[in-house]
């Protein structure tokens, strides 16, 4: 790159306005790279999410509890292999504000229903499943609180009395479970059914929630259909989805967020295209004079063309760079110190790739107008404008 | 006639045999702004022997940047042809043009226009960036020609922190680098002083002796022309209706 040094040396004449421009580019990119592993976090969630799972909801809301009795007539239908149910526990621990994801479900198909867990020890699993009063714990919040097997945890339900009236459940520790993948989140606990519903004041023999294992994903939806259909004209009627539409559907609000954050990047880039096309061109005015002297040498309009380019790209890779690397940093603190979602932030190659895209489309719009103009000047009429 | 006036006469005879170097064949240019036609140069033929040293003297106005520019290909003429060291240029494209005034000529201009964002050295080596000549070979010619103009010492320095005279020596340094044949100099004394006019007169009259450089230089000062061996009078042409 011949034209390097006529770059660099340019650059120094004009420090304060680089200065300030590298500014603004290193702030967007700082952004940038604090934004696109939100919200590819939020993306993962939906991945979690199974085809090959249905969800059967109370169709009048989804807070409504459905008859257990339901189980065994979906079971019946074809391209069914395994229903399983799920009941939302409101638990907290210690204090009312400390919530945890409690989940109360049969411990028997808990381990094939949700894959995304997983026993390493078979012994603790068995244990589990033998003592109704035991509960499954996940080893992030295991860790979390100190527990081990055995301990007894009292939990607060803020949806479920005992049969006493009493609102704290105390629950033995049966089996603490990892995830299946690498960055799954294990902060919750599993309670046994049965147990639970024998000893509950209310709502006996309901469950929040099927979950209905298939054998074909491609007939998910006429699986569906059919279950819905089972239950048509009762007083509990069923609407049945997939997981992941489920999940989607839920995650439309956070869609909502990402919605906001995705036009918030674009106006903050926007004002960055402008701040620096702004400089980049006061910058070529001023050297217009310049390069009337340069093409009066020999310099081409496509050499005058390539060096706006570079010096364009030069500025946003720097700052981009730069910007990144501060939010890669801010990224790595913020994950090691946080739990469950956010400590599954990043900043991969994935984003260095998005963020490289964004160097370059930038660097060549904001040199666009500048080379444009450079290009249409007369030298004499330039060579005018030293004097 | 003094000895100094016939040893000029005969080297003037003895340039007439010479080719010719530079030959502007009726070449005619009119600027227009909007409606109106300025006519600078109307069918104006003049002939430039190699290794002359030439003054071009007129009143204000008359065409004399016109015509220099012309020359140097940095403009094209209306009508008519030039012809410099056998090469047409008046028939050569846009592109074609530039790669010659780069490679053939050197500018010299009142205001020096040398780049103020680059050292007198990078000023120098600037023509020769669009050439693939190794670092170490441009390094040395821009080296001889900052020697050359006696600026060896100031090769670090900014056109800034030069004085006028030092600067227009930085840029003969950088129409001398390339090795042209031709060197085009538009009022190069314009803007110095007495001392520094001479020292840079000095140095053009030694590079057309010496290197055997064909010189135009446009002037107002009758000492400068001194230095030419000869001087060609432009008017005006009559303002057409
Ligand atoms: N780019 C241009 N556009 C319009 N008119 C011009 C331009 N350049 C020069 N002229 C006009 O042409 C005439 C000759 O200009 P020039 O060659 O610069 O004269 P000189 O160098 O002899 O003073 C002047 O009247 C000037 O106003
Ligand atoms: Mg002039």
């Amino acid at each position: 790159m011949r034209f390097l040094s006529l770059i660099l040396a340019n650059a120094s004449r004009g420090r304060a306005r680089l200065a300030f421009t590298l500014g603004s580019v290193v702030v967007a990119f700082l952004l940038l790279g604090l934004m696109l592993p939100v919200l590819r976090v939020f993306d993962s969630r939906v991945d979690f999410a199974d085809a090959n799972r249905l969800m059967v909801l109370n169709k009048a809301s989804m807070m409504r509890p459905l008859p257990i009795n339901y189980k065994d007539r979906i079971a019946e239908l074809d391209n069914v292999e395994e229903v399983g149910h799920f009941t939302f526990f409101g638990a907290a621990y210690q204090s009312s504000s400390n919530q945890i994801p409690a989940i109360v479900t049969e411990p028997e198909n808990f381990p094939i229903m949700v894959e995304e867990v997983e026993f390493r020890d078979p012994d603790a699993l068995n244990n589990w499943q033998a003592d109704p009063s035991s509960i499954a714990v996940g080893r992030d919040l295991a860790n979390k609180h100190g527990w081990k097997i055995g301990d007894l945890v009292p939990l607060h339900s803020s949806i479920y009395n005992r049969s006493d009236g009493n609102p704290v459940w105390t629950f033995r520790v049966g089996a603490i479970f990892d995830g299946a993948a690498e960055d799954s989140v294990t902060d919750s606990v599993v309670i046994p059914y049965e147990y639970f519903n024998n000893e509950r004041i209310k709502g006996e023999d309901t469950v929040g929630w099927f979950a209905v294992r298939i054998a074909d994903a491609n007939k998910a939806e006429a699986t569906g259909k059919a279950i819905d259909v089972l239950f048509e004209n009762s007083p509990n009627e069923t609407a049945t989805t997939t997981e992941r539409a489920f999940a989607k559907s839920f995650l439309n609000q956070v869609g909502d967020f990402k919605t906001l954050i995705g036009a918030t990047l674009i106006l903050v880039f926007w004002t960055l295209i402008l701040i620096t096309a702004n400089a980049q061109m006061q910058s070529i005015r001023e050297r217009f004079g310049d390069f009337a002297v340069m093409r009066i040498l020999g310099f081409r309009k496509r050499h005058i063309t390539r060096i706006i380019l570079s010096e364009s790209l030069l500025t946003m890779f720097s700052g981009g760079v730069i910007g990144m690397t501060i939010a890669g940093i801010a990224v790595l603190i913020v994950s090691a110190k946080a739990e469950a979602l956010l400590s599954l932030l990043s900043l991969d190659w994935r984003d260095w790739l998005i963020g490289a895209g964004m160097m370059a489309a930038t660097g060549v719009i904001v040199a666009t107008i500048p080379a444009i103009l450079a290009a249409r000047q007369n030298i004499i009429d330039g060579l005018a404008e030293t004097l | 006639m003094t000895v100094h006036d016939t040893e000029i006469a005969i080297q003037a005879a003895d340039r007439q045999d010479r080719p010719a170097f530079v030959q502007i064949d009726r070449v005619s240019k009119t600027y227009r702004k909007g409606k109106l036609a300025v006519p600078v140069l109307d069918r104006h033929s003049m002939i430039i022997a190699q290794g002359d040293m030439v003054a071009l003297v007129g009143a204000s106005g008359c065409g004399k940047t016109t015509l220099l520019n012309l020359i140097g290909g940095v403009d094209r003429p209306d009508t008519g042809e030039i012809t410099v060291d056998k090469t047409r240029i008046t028939s050569l494209s846009d592109a074609g043009l530039t790669e010659w005034r780069g490679q053939n000529v050197g500018f010299i201009f009142q205001f020096y226009n040398l780049l103020p964002a680059l050292s007198a050295h990078a000023n120098v080596e600037l023509p020769l960036l669009l050439h693939d000549i190794p670092k170490a070979e441009r390094r040395a010619r821009v080296d001889n020609a900052l020697n050359l103009v006696g600026l060896q010492d100031r090769a670090s320095h900014r056109p800034e922190e030069l004085s006028g005279g030092q600067q227009q020596r930085v840029a003969i340094a950088r129409a001398l680098v390339t090795d042209a044949d031709l060197l085009l100099c538009d009022e190069p004394t314009g803007d110095l002083d007495q001392d520094s006019a001479t020292r840079i007169m000095e140095l053009l009259s030694m590079l057309n002796q010496e290197f055997g450089k064909t010189i135009v230089v446009v002037t107002h000062d009758p000492l400068v022309a001194e230095y030419a061996h000869r001087t060609e009078h432009m008017t005006r042409p009559e303002t057409a209706a």
